[in-house]
């Protein structure tokens, strides 16, 4: 299948005339975003798009996400799919970092009871976050990230759902039938979530029943355990929070490398080390003083900027003390625009 | 405006709770004053951008703190309370609420606020 990809890529190379220059991010042009096949391969980006979107194919092909069918039998409507274009650009410069395309279902066309049965998935709790952010930091145990590549790709569906052919790649007709979820079904996250549940349990995890989004792993290990130092127990305790596709893991580290190494068979993922950044809040640790500490500074920057107070003047109370706020006509009325902003 | 400092505080600003309880009673009809109060917390914001919450202690007790207002509230007399978890010495899990109904007395609205904070407990 990623042989069909890559001569489908040569193939488009010609058809799109894209010269060969060499993939130097230093050869892009600054430009908005495509919105379809039609305008990436007219921008001037063309052979970076390209590219990306081959490695999209080629992804989709390594996890066997869908198979072509050519039976005519199918009766079944194929879903309707579509190219997204993004780019990453660096924050401080605005140049373009990498390019990225997803082929997307329209998740939107999809029928409940037909195409999909249940979508819920769950995301771990702020409140147990801490709690166990507290407890690594106080047992000093290690704190890494990873990142799943694609993982909504792995999730697997039990539903009939076929999908028209990605526009661009020629395989000869067809159409294909899902195998794997795809980025945009309703019900991508519930089915990512599942088969993340399944390979955690299988290496040994258990889910907790009071959020579903977090596993732990006792390790016993016997040698180590003794009348005097019973313990010993309590260091070989791992946990696995997940939030869809970025996992957090506390352990001590011969485990915790373990751990990946064992997720990394089943899925293609990206470690990023210690944890810095995990759902916006950002991660600052004092090992020596045993504390881990949250902030928001990106978040309340942005949403600082976004009304246009960046500039305002800094006060030391958020509200005066005593004050009594009043419903009712006694003052002006705000306008809609800024009632909707309110 | 409010939303996105709910959001804010429900992840790492406790201190933001009473406040944002405050403007977050006028969604429906806000005023001049409501959004004026909204933007003096923006400037609080501003002025507590690199406050960070920290997760730190060592024993791994729960306590938990709660206080209630008694009928302090112009529009409809009702009581505002508040609480806090601590685990191990940080919070973990933190709120500013009304209280459903009118407490006739302050005892009442203390123990309210009691039943609130320990429900979360559990």
């Amino acid at each position: 299948m990623e042989k069909r990809y890559s001569e489908a890529y040569e193939k488009l190379k010609k058809e799109y005339i894209v010269e060969d220059i060499e993939l130097d991010l230093k050869n892009s042009v600054e430009e908005s975003t495509p919105k379809s096949w039609k305008q990436a391969m007219r921008s001037k980006n063309r052979a970076f798009w390209l590219k990306a979107c081959c490695d999209e194919m080629c992804a989709i092909a390594r996890i066997g996400v869908f198979i072509i069918t050519r039976d005519i039998r199918v009766r079944k409507r194929p879903l309707p799919a579509k190219w997204v274009f993004s780019t990453k650009k660096d924050v401080q410069t605005g140049k373009i970092l990498k390019f990225k395309v997803r082929w997307v279902a329209r998740g939107d066309l999809q029928k409940k009871g037909v195409d999909y049965k249940e979508t819920f998935a769950p995301v771990a709790s702020l409140t147990t976050l801490r709690i166990l952010l507290q407890l690594i930091a106080s047992e000093d145990l290690e704190l890494d990230q990873m990142d799943v590549v694609s993982a909504f790709l792995n999730g697997s569906i039990d539903i009939l759902v076929f999908l028209i052919q990605p526009e661009g790649f020629d395989l000869g007709g067809g159409i294909s039938c899902l195998l794997k979820s795809i980025y945009g079904m309703c019900q991508a996250a519930k089915a990512w979530y599942e088969v993340l549940n399944s390979v955690l349990e299988a290496i040994g995890f258990k889910r907790l029943m009071t959020d579903q989004a977090v596993w732990i792993r006792w390790t016993r290990d016997i040698l180590q355990v003794t009348r005097d130092k019973p313990q010993v127990i309590r260091d070989k305790l791992q946990v696995v929070v997940a939030h869809v596709d970025d996992l957090l893991m506390g352990g001590i580290r011969p485990i915790v490398d373990d751990t990946k190494a064992q997720l990394a068979k089943s899925f293609k993922i990206q470690d990023l080390g210690e944890a810095k950044v995990f759902i916006g809040l950002n991660i600052t640790r004092d090992r020596a003083a045993r504390t881990i500490s949250l902030d928001q500074a990106h978040y309340a920057c942005s949403i600082l900027e976004s009304y246009q107070l960046i500039d305002c003047n800094a006060i030391s109370i958020s509200i005066q003390p005593g004050v009594q706020l009043r419903r009712g006509k006694a003052d002006e009325i705000l306008s809609t625009k800024e009632a909707k902003l309110y | 405006m409010v939303g996105a400092l709910g959001y804010l505080m429900n992840c790492t600003r406790p201190d933001l709770a009473f406040a944002i309880g405050k403007v977050a009673q006028f969604m429906a009809y806000p005023m001049m004053t409501h959004m004026a109060a909204v933007k003096q917390i923006f400037r609080y914001v501003k002025g507590s951008i690199n406050t960070k919450h920290m997760l730190t202690g060592t024993r791994n007790n729960l306590v938990a703190y709660f206080d209630a207002s008694w009928a302090d509230d112009v529009n409809d007399s009702r009581s505002i309370y508040g609480y806090t978890i601590l685990y191990g010495n940080s919070a973990m899990l933190w709120k500013s609420r009304k209280h459903k109904g009118v407490s006739l007395l302050r005892t009442d609205a203390e123990y309210l606020a009691a039943t609130e904070t320990t429900r979360d407990l559990c």
